[in-house]
């Protein structure tokens, strides 16, 4: 019985999954720079390891399918406190019990897993409506400061859907940003901000904003039922709602 | 790039907005390599606007200067308001600035007929073309198919569109010929059955050719208005049957009318909206839809108007407590979705639950369905727990819970 630590990548989390597995049952994974010592567990620092994390991955795909693996994934870009516990709870039950008990919704330890999964995703699924570019030159930049990290499950949609444009994404907040040019991404360290806006730029900004105050029909107004599906939160990345200069 | 176009563009979407249509869902492309976009078969929406409408599509006329003369419309030709027109360029230059800042997930484009239908189509048709093959745009696109217009017209256009609709408006002959005096049956439904034959024949060549061009892959929608006319809840959905199953319609929207005009045929400039009554109809809609429920059985007996305080199923089920209760574990899934507060979601959830475990009310609380209304009619491992079967008992345990929910749901 120990706590594992992980350097904070998906490779990492799989490698103490697999020793979890084939060697130690774990009592928690934990990042190791955020890790609180226990008095009561030793703890131990796993280091990444390709292999293993390639065969745990191969194992997880084989036996619970892609579906449960991507769900995984999704988990793991949650970057919540304490996630990897509730992942290893419940990646625990379904190699306990069978692929079946991914589907058990109302299991105890697979309601916390399907509630983080459901935000990431519903999060993803706001972003690819929300991301908001401005033209700097040829390149289409974006800032955008969303709660999970997103950027992978951004990235293959925008890669194609502007396949023929320099694209940048940046998630602010974490100072990373996905780059896509020619239908190729990649996510890097990022932290330019004050991007030169244009004439031409703003003008279409304004053109948008004039558009978005016109669709609304005046009889059904209903501030609440848009706050419903635009949080105030994401709104600071919304162009339409920023306030006029 | 001057103020002019920003005119423009505040008129023309004041013009468009009373269209509901905004489902950019569908059709699945990817990007062709040449140019801009592509499509979601999810759809996606983008923003909403104040009114709680999905903004998808960038909602435009081509222009709202118009022969007609009908009644229900805030364009009509004895309106006094600002007429504007878009050229083919603007509107394809704002489509692109837009969507390559993806404000938008494509083009929703429609009209006013400015001198005859099919100088109209035309232009709509040359918006397209130059989309499609200068641009290189290869995002989604909802066009209108003006009635009246060549039925070649028609056809090139939905080569490059992914949906098209005709816009019904009134569901009946009498209606149309009060407030419509103009427009007729007889021509709007030649453009719909033009664009089914045309689609249909597009599915049957595929079979045997695999490049044939397609043909409106997301479909047609059309839209009726709800409360301008005396027309009931029955005859409306009566006519949106008959388009799914003889037609092939992908969606038929409801418009609750907003009084925008003054006529003798017309409801008053002060009455609300029937924001209730649509809700209720979409949610008819649905089961129509999504349900397998045929609208004979959502009306008992003779009734012609769906009861306001409660949901189309529910009013189904208390008619039909002969079928209930159902048990949870057991019942197949045609069954179980047809339980008042059990939806798809939930009900595959349960499917896939009942394979490790049988479910109590405990869990089939976290399922997700709505078990305030599903207690009545479902018994868990041979339990019951809704108290009492019966209609009025049930009836007014409901509405009592229900009440305060109602009202928010109006304000």
């Amino acid at each position: 019985m120990m706590d594992y630590l992980y350097d904070g990548t998906f490779e990492g989390l799989l490698t103490c999954l697999y020793y979890n597995f084939a060697k130690i049952k774990a009592t928690g994974i934990y990042r190791t720079d955020t890790y609180q010592t226990s008095l009561v567990n030793p703890h131990v620092a796993i280091t990444t390891k390709e292999q293993l994390a390639d065969k745990m991955y191969e194992k997880i795909r084989k036996h619970l399918g892609t579906y449960t693996l991507t769900d995984l994934y999704y988990c793991f870009l949650s970057e919540k406190d304490g996630f990897e516990n509730i992942l290893l709870s419940f990646i625990d039950l379904c190699f306990r019990n069978g692929p079946v008990y991914a589907g058990y919704h109302t299991h105890k330890e697979v309601i916390p897993f399907d509630d983080i999964v459901g935000k990431v995703k519903r999060e993803v699924q706001r972003y690819v409506g929300y991301v908001r570019f401005k033209a700097v030159g040829d390149v289409l930049y974006s800032e955008i400061n969303p709660e999970f990290f997103i950027l992978p499950m951004l990235a293959s949609h925008f890669a194609d859907r502007y396949f023929n444009e320099k694209i940048i994404i940046h998630d602010a907040g974490r100072s990373l940003a996905l780059i896509s040019k020619d239908g190729k991404h990649f996510i890097m360290p990022y932290t330019e901000t004050d991007l030169p806006g244009s004439e031409k730029e703003d003008h279409i900004t304004n053109l948008w904003k004039e558009y978005f105050q016109h669709i609304a029909i005046e009889g059904r107004i209903n501030l609440k039922l848009q706050r419903n599906f635009v949080p105030l939160k994401y709104r600071k990345d919304l162009v339409e709602f920023s306030k006029p200069k | 790039m001057d103020d002019n176009l920003m005119n423009k563009l505040a008129i023309l979407a004041e013009g468009a907005k009373y269209d509901v249509s905004c489902s950019s869902s569908g059709v699945e492309r990817l990007n062709n390599g040449k140019g801009i976009g592509n499509a979601r078969g999810w759809g996606i929406c983008h923003t909403w606007s104040a009114d709680g409408r999905c903004v998808s599509l960038l909602k435009l006329l081509m222009t709202n200067s118009c022969v007609y003369d009908c009644s229900y419309c805030v364009n009509r030709l004895s309106n006094d308001v600002p007429r504007a027109s878009m050229s083919p360029e603007e509107i394809a230059m704002l489509t692109m600035e837009f969507y390559r800042r993806n404000y938008i997930e494509g083009l929703f484009l429609s009209s006013a007929i400015e001198k005859t239908p099919d100088d109209t189509m035309e232009k709509m048709y040359r918006t397209l073309d130059l989309l499609r093959n200068v641009h290189q745009y290869n995002g989604y696109i909802h066009i209108k198919a003006i009635p009246g217009a060549s039925s070649d017209l028609i056809r090139n256009c939905g080569y490059l569109a992914d949906r098209m609709s005709v816009n019904i408006e009134l569901p009946s002959r009498e209606s149309l010929k009060l407030l419509a005096p103009q427009k007729s049956f007889e021509k709007i439904m030649p453009p719909i059955e033009n664009i089914r034959n045309n689609i249909l024949l597009y599915k049957d060549e595929r079979k045997s050719f695999k490049k044939t061009p397609k043909f409106v892959p997301g479909g047609q929608s059309t839209q009726v208005i709800i409360g301008a006319t005396p027309d009931t809840d029955r005859s409306i959905l009566s006519v949106s049957e008959k388009l799914y199953s003889d037609y092939g319609l992908k969606r038929v929207y409801y418009s609750a009318y907003m009084p925008v005009n003054e006529g003798p045929n017309l409801p008053s400039l002060f009455s609300a909206p029937p924001l209730l009554r649509e809700h209720r109809l979409y949610q008819a809609d649905w089961l129509l839809r999504f349900y397998d429920f045929s609208v004979k059985e959502l009306f008992a007996g003779n009734s012609s108007s769906i009861d306001s305080n409660l949901d189309p199923k529910l009013n189904w089920a208390l008619n039909n407590l002969h079928l209930f209760p159902v048990e949870i574990n057991k019942a197949p899934l045609e069954m179980l979705i047809r339980v008042p507060g059990i939806g798809h979601i939930s009900a595959s959830r349960i499917i896939r639950e009942r394979r490790v475990n049988f479910l109590d009310f405990e869990r089939l609380k976290k399922t997700g369905c709505v078990f305030l209304k599903a207690k009545y009619f479902v018994t868990c491992k041979g339990k019951y727990d809704g108290e009492s079967l019966d209609s009025e008992f049930i009836r007014r345990k409901l509405l009592n819970k229900m009440d305060y929910q109602q009202i928010s749901f109006l304000g």
